[in-house]
């Protein structure tokens, strides 16, 4: 029964996700995710509470719901920004020759997607065809200079000096 | 009394990586972060069922074990991984650099490393068994492949994502 109800919980964050993103916003898709989950979470711990009192089941019920909606999370951000799903995508429709499919795949897209996310999460704004961080942008890559440090990450992120110096990290696709 | 052990395990892990892992070369390696969580994943798999097959915890209780174990290292693993550079961190400090900069000027600084990526992204697919390349050049997407892009289509189609990458 506890396992009925992580099962639903999630379905149901996933139903209204699914309702929320056509509605359109501002919102990024991963708060607009969080934005129904975490409601979601609440009245499903309330609910286990209720049925099974504090116990294994109730724990259970509410760990499986958040390892559920972090996994929905880990693939639709994957798809959204995987360049190897991209590829593997593109690969789906015709087998190609690997430079053909490189071809096909155009950076220059990938980056403006990429700007247009950043723009459209309130973390830049671009006037006359400027690009300026805002006070988000700048939280967010204080917080990731802090989870650099604490990671102990060595290799530069500079992308003006990554022309010259490394290239072709292997970080997430 | 199962939860505090494993969350005392989850500290240890944490905080083993913390004071010592951390600091080796080796662990720079998304790799080896991998195979860092896997093992305590593996560790904790095996000793939920001993002790859900010796009765000693329930199936609610060995579910519940197990998803926290696996909360704990996918959460790390992303934040790892989006902190050692994903595409969108590294167009926020470039235009950091300074007060503010042209769209030109970030596209022309991100071409040369979007080639590098793609030639990586191949590779790692290849050896993921995702593709697979035939003797004439002609690459190809595996059976398991085409089932995590099938997966990920009905995804983006939920969450009206129009294109993936």
């Amino acid at each position: 029964m506890w396992l009925v109800l992580s099962l639903a919980g999630f379905a149901l964050a996933v139903v209204l996700h699914a309702v929320f993103a056509r509605m359109g916003g501002s919102v990024t898709i991963v708060l607009s995710f969080l934005g129904v989950g975490i409601p979601v979470a609440v009245v499903l711990a309330a609910l286990a509470l209720w049925m099974f009192a504090m116990s294994d089941e109730s724990i259970a019920a509410v760990l499986v719901y958040l390892a559920l909606c972090e996994t929905y999370i880990f693939l639709f951000t994957l798809a959204a920004n995987g360049v190897s799903v991209s590829l593997m995508m593109r690969l789906r429709s015709r087998p190609t020759s690997a430079d053909e499919l490189m071809k096909s795949y155009s950076t220059r897209a990938m980056v403006e997607r990429r700007i247009d996310h950043l723009k459209s999460g309130g973390f830049l704004i671009e006037e006359d065809g400027q690009i300026a961080l805002l006070e988000r942008g700048r939280a967010l890559v204080r917080a990731f200079a802090l989870a650099r440090g604490f990671f102990k990450h060595r290799r530069s992120l500079d992308i003006g000096v990554a022309e010259h110096g490394e290239s072709g990290q292997r970080s997430r696709p | 009394m199962h939860w505090i052990l494993l969350a005392g395990f989850i500290a240890a892990h944490v905080l083993a990586y913390i004071a010592v892992f951390r600091h080796l070369k080796v662990f720079a390696a998304e790799r080896a972060i991998v195979i860092y969580h896997g093992l305590a994943f593996a560790a904790v798999f095996a000793v939920v069922v001993v002790a859900f097959a010796r009765g000693t915890i329930g199936f609610a209780a060995s579910c519940g074990l197990l998803a926290l174990q696996y909360l704990y290292s996918l959460s790390f693993l992303e934040l790892w991984t989006l902190a050692e550079g994903s595409y969108s961190l590294q167009i926020l400090l470039r235009v950091s650099r300074q007060a503010s900069i042209s769209r030109e000027e970030i596209l022309a600084s991100c071409e040369a490393i979007g080639a590098d990526k793609k030639r990586n992204r191949l590779h790692d697919l290849q050896s993921l068994r995702l593709i697979a390349e035939d003797p004439d050049g002609t690459v190809k997407i595996s059976a398991m492949g085409r089932m995590l892009v099938d997966t990920l289509s009905l995804i983006m189609r939920l969450t009206t994502i129009r294109e993936a990458g």
